[in-house]
């Protein structure tokens, strides 16, 4: 990897910025366009510092940040090394148990119907109740579409429009989802294993074309709903509909990093900006 | 639900539809009768001496299909060439069939490839896929041979055609269509036969052309085939 590494650039005395930081975005920017291709292992540490003219430390807190933002791996003795799918579908699951080891959990949802959220809420919840996870506080929110009102999606197939009977099917899903969340939630708080817990669900009349997580303020998972026709059984009769596809569609990661200006940092605040600015204006309360 | 409908669905590995009757009525809105009339006009502007019987022929294929017995060439091609404009007319105004879409869309939820097998061009077939967004969900789409009416069916060679298209055996399609020649057809190449009755004196003439299954909904064979199926979680 040691042959040709003109792509890393020098660091421009002139810059603001950390030296750390500044290789860091160099180093991101060869991953990004795939002048370092997944797997491909990263030049070594000694090589980077001697490269850049800094100490190891600096490329130590360079890698740190990469790590952080899970485009690399490290493994014991041997180095770094590009993550092999960096574009892979992301577990939600084992980081909304890791957002629970906070004192106070906060989790803001906007998608569908909050399913996948119940199910993997549902685990860290079961730590919690034996106090395996301690939280003082945990405050959920969840923006979801007001499915008894006209939608475009989902749809009817055939008209390619809105139809009550497809949306009476959704507004089941969703409303199933939400309950289990408030149920969930609220239980432990009655159980007295948490100080406080909120659940608060607000419903808005746009269609759900993409899901959104923002665990403690400081990670998002963003993932879009394709578009996908199937025939489905409604009221005993098969009615072929323009649904959303939620499942297994790969969920993008970001995370807050010491840079202001990072990928992860400006896509976290932008989507909890996003959020608020749904929750405060056209979304209203859902009654359950 | 009809027992032998389950049963012959799960032999079955692929899934040849009509297009007239099974997917849409494609002359809903531009009336068959019309184009009949239209079709023996070009019959008489090239000098054919029309037959009283033909000229109340109320079906555009059986003009077709007389054209061609009559033999001249150059006459069905121009009864050819002006129903297929009519087809293509026709298919913007054409109404759905209640669950035929359902019936493609399931097919190809639960993996059985739907192909398509028409009297009708297979250019109109074509565009009223498209038009509804269904293209890419039937392949391929066999449409009646130029200006050869001898090869529609109940010639089986269209629906071989078909089967060989989708890299499958005679006995493992099975043919969905409205009328006696589909039957017909489908058991001279050997597949099976769905007869879909769209109206209830059609139900003794497709069972009497050896339908082994008669359906009076689509309806019926989107349930069939979604079978099992249960809804995903999102």
């Amino acid at each position: 990897m040691s042959e040709n590494l003109d792509f890393l650039g020098e660091l421009d005395p002139d810059d603001p910025k950390q030296a750390s930081q500044q290789i860091a975005n160099k180093l991101r920017a060869a991953i990004l366009t795939r002048r370092l291709a997944p797997g491909d292992k990263l030049p070594s540490q000694p090589d980077l510092a001697a490269r850049y003219g800094v100490a190891r430390e600096t490329v130590k807190r360079a890698l740190d940040l990469l790590r952080a933002e899970r485009l690399i791996v490290s493994r014991q003795g041997s180095g770094a090394f590009v993550r092999a799918q960096t574009q892979r579908a992301v577990e939600l699951r084992p980081h909304i148990e890791a957002s629970f080891e906070r004192p106070h959990v906060t989790i803001d949802f906007a998608g569908f119907s909050g399913e996948t959220l119940r199910d993997a809420l549902a685990e860290a919840l079961d730590k919690v109740r034996v106090g395996r996870l301690a939280p003082e506080t945990i405050a959920v929110r969840v923006l979801i579409s007001d499915m008894t009102v006209p939608m475009a999606l989902p749809a009817r197939a055939e008209t390619q429009a809105d139809d009550p009977a497809v949306r009476e099917r959704a507004e089941r899903i969703t409303r199933r989802a939400a309950d289990g969340i408030i149920d969930q939630v609220a239980e432990l708080g009655d159980l007295g294993l948490i100080r406080s817990t909120t659940v608060e669900v607000r419903l808005h009349r746009a269609s759900p074309l993409f899901k959104l997580y923002i665990l403690n303020g400081e990670e998002v998972f963003y993932g879009f709903y394709p578009v996908v026709e199937r025939t489905v059984s409604i009221k005993g009769e098969p009615m072929a509909i323009y649904d959303l596809m939620g499942k297994d569609v790969p969920l993008f990661h970001y995370a807050v990093t010491d840079d202001d200006t990072s990928h992860g940092t400006q896509f976290v605040e932008a989507s909890r900006q996003w959020f608020d600015s749904v929750w405060s204006t056209i979304a209203y309360r859902y009654d359950g | 639900m009809s027992p032998d409908l389950r049963w012959l669905l799960g032999e079955v590995g692929a899934v040849l539809l009509d297009f007239d009757g099974p997917v849409c009525s494609i002359f809903a809105g531009y009336p068959a009768p019309q184009v009949a009339v239209e079709l023996v006009d070009v019959l008489r502007q090239n000098g054919v001496d029309v037959t009283p019987e033909l000229a109340n022929e109320q079906d555009p294929l059986e003009v077709l299909r007389h054209t061609g017995a009559a033999g001249d060439y150059r006459i069905t091609r121009a009864v050819e060439d002006a129903l297929c404009a009519a087809e293509l007319r026709a298919a913007k105004s054409a109404e759905p069939t209640p669950y035929g879409r359902e019936v493609i869309v399931a097919a190809r939820q639960v993996g059985v490839p739907v192909a398509a097998v028409s009297n009708n061009s297979g250019g109109a077939v074509t565009a009223y896929l498209a038009a509804h967004r269904l293209a890419g969900y039937v392949s391929p789409v066999v449409g009646r041979a130029y200006a050869d009416p001898n090869r529609m069916k109940p010639n089986p060679e269209p629906i071989l055609q078909a089967v060989r298209a989708l890299g499958e055996v005679p006995a493992r399609c099975v043919l969905v269509g409205d009328s006696v020649s589909d039957i017909e057809g489908a058991r001279a190449a050997g597949v099976r036969t769905i007869g879909y009755a769209n109206r209830p004196p059609k139900v003794e003439a497709l069972r009497a052309a050896g339908a082994e299954v008669v359906v009076t909904s689509m309806g019926d064979l989107a349930s069939v085939l979604l079978g099992a199926e249960v809804d995903e979680v999102r």
